[in-house]
């Protein structure tokens, strides 16, 4: 499997030196963002933060993250230097990880979160820009694919890596290391020449910000936007607490190899993704973006019902593998769906925030919902609620998404 | 440097004596100035606080402590201390178990379960003793886990009580 990209294979061209770089780029930004996910609060909770504090600063990390996501999809799309935007936001993440590590206190811990919301809602729309600019619309799909994979390797890599160094090293060190990884990110995005990377078409909406609130009212009226970025959103509300929330009944239920099971948990899925991430591109180049899309959307209700019935840890660990599916359906179209919907304009990027912002909403909403149905009626109807809510994206993908491929 | 506190609290508990009193206070002939107001009974005044030296290393704070499990792999986070009536305390909230921050949960322990020793704490039981055992919750009535009623006696791995191998 993954040998698979070899010289022939119809339209997309060998990687290059450029391809490579980008591939290198996806792996390592992949390794920097795993250290601030929900690590930060054990991190904070080691340095006597109480809990108040810490939810405080995460609930403000995520508000910024929130209200930047389509802001920040309008700069990419204004600039023309989407090297340069992606460049400024590792670096601002290697700030964000050097505050975190060396300064453990509530301004700066709160400065890092912002830098560290603002600066993803720019990486991530800067390297789908970049994957556009540098493949071009008829070889996307296949480049999101092969996006994904390393992105997925980077962070299976990575959590048990940070995991490893959070163990024996102490909290901190997976800060120092979460902003050494910043610079192989960013000699891989040097690799990059920007003579590989065609100019996205000069269209409406460039430039002012005027222009891009222009932008936006347009694209909320592009039929499927709306359906897609709700779908998102759903898809997220379903998502987001379902690891968390199978984690915890791990530390529950399982005795001694518990954190080996949560460790799998993460890696598992990381490996299914980095296995068929490339397959569900092609999928959608070949098949369609609705028939790759409900592939991806049908294995989250089922991971739902499934955790619902499942306890012994094995079970667990291969249920929590269909993750990848799902993600890779998700990872793969978001983008290629985003660069079909604003095909032959210049709002791709605005069209990714939006999604992000979505995503956002969902995700911040799927804890809080989870958490109280898992407190009143226990997880296992948590998860039968989550999976509920998980029907839905796939019901709305099939009955209101245009497909968008041409 | 005591002086304005008591006059102000009186003035708002008992207005009237308290102003006779203020303007009584107020106009001291100059000479009495240096004089300790009114305190009773005890005719020396307790003296500045003491200054207790604590060697470097021989006292540590608790809250956001590494506890480790009986294999010396760290399981938790000290996050909070429950004390009873008389201030001594009875039961530690961890934050316990999980990878990178996920499937962390809260549960509280018995004090005793806890060994304490230069740089480390230990919790004296294992994540396979502490299997379903249920959350800690702030409100709810608290259930502290603590040694099984079976083993009394210190059970066999505990043989070496200072020997704590600290990386």
């Amino acid at each position: 499997m993954p040998g698979t990209t070899l010289p022939g294979r119809g339209g997309a061209a060998p990687p290059g030196r450029s391809g490579r770089g980008l591939d290198w780029l996806n792996f390592f930004v992949a390794n920097v963002q795993t250290g601030f996910g929900p690590f930060v609060a054990v991190y904070l909770t080691s340095r006597a933060w109480t809990e108040l504090e810490i939810g405080f600063v995460l609930s403000v990390g995520t508000a910024v993250a929130m209200a930047a996501q389509v802001p920040a999809g309008a700069l990419v799309d204004a600039t023309p230097r989407k090297r340069a935007a992606a460049a400024l936001a590792i670096a601002a993440i290697v700030a964000a990880a050097l505050l975190l590590a060396a300064l453990p206190d509530t301004l700066p811990v709160l400065l890092s979160e912002v830098l560290h919301g603002i600066a993803s809602c720019v990486l991530g729309p800067a390297i789908a820009a970049i994957s556009l600019a540098l493949v071009g619309h008829d070889a996307l799909g296949e480049r999101l694919g092969r996006n994904a994979r390393f992105a997925a390797i980077g962070s299976g890599i990575a959590a048990g890596l940070l995991g490893a160094a959070g163990t024996w090293l102490g909290g901190s060190s997976v800060f120092w290391l979460t902003a050494a990884l910043c610079l192989p990110s960013l000699a891989a995005l040097a690799a990059i020449r920007p003579s590989d990377l065609r100019p996205a078409p000069v269209g409406p909406g460039a430039g002012a910000s005027g222009g891009a609130l222009r932008g936006l009212g347009a694209l909320l009226r592009t039929p499927g936007v709306l359906v897609f970025a709700c779908c998102c959103g759903l898809f997220t509300l379903s998502n987001a607490a379902m690891l968390p929330l199978a984690g915890t009944q791990v530390t529950r239920n399982a005795g001694d190899e518990a954190n080996l099971v949560i460790a799998a948990c993460i890696v598992a899925p990381q490996l299914v993704l980095a296995a068929i991430a490339p397959a569900i591109g092609r999928l959608a180049e070949r098949r369609g973006r609705r028939a790759a899309l409900l592939l991806g959307f049908l294995a989250l209700p089922l991971r739902g019902l499934l955790l619902a019935l499942v306890e012994d840890p094995l079970w667990l660990i291969l249920v929590q593998a269909l993750d990848g599916v799902s993600a890779a359906g998700l990872g793969v179209l978001l983008p290629l769906l985003a660069a079909d919907l604003t095909r032959g304009g210049n709002r791709f990027n605005l069209c990714m925030g939006l999604f992000g912002l979505a995503i956002g909403v969902g995700g911040t909403l799927s804890t809080l919902i989870a958490g109280a149905a898992a407190q009143w009626f226990g997880p296992g109807t948590a998860f039968a609620l989550l999976a509920a809510i998980g029907l839905l994206p796939p019901l709305l993908a099939w009955t209101a998404l245009p497909e968008t491929r041409r | 440097m005591a002086r304005p506190r008591p006059s102000t609290i009186a003035f708002r508990t008992a207005a009237l004596p308290a102003l006779l009193m203020l303007a009584a206070a107020d106009a001291p002939p100059p000479t009495a100035a240096p004089s300790i107001p009114a305190a009773p009974a005890p005719a020396a005044a307790p003296g500045p606080a003491a200054r207790e030296m604590l060697e470097s290393g021989t006292a540590q704070r608790l809250i956001g402590r590494d506890v480790a499990g009986p294999g010396g792999d760290t399981v938790g986070r000290i996050v909070d201390v429950l004390l009873g009536d008389d201030g001594q305390p009875r039961a530690a909230v961890l934050d316990y178990g999980g990878f990178l921050g996920v499937g962390r949960r809260r549960v509280a322990v018995a004090w005793r379960t806890l060994r304490f020793s230069a740089g480390a704490v230990r919790l004296e039981l294992s994540r396979d003793q502490m299997r379903a055992f249920p959350d800690y919750r702030e409100g709810e009535p608290v259930v502290a886990a603590a040694p099984p009623a079976t083993a009394d006696a210190a059970p066999a791995e505990t043989s070496a009580p200072d020997s704590p191998p600290r990386d």
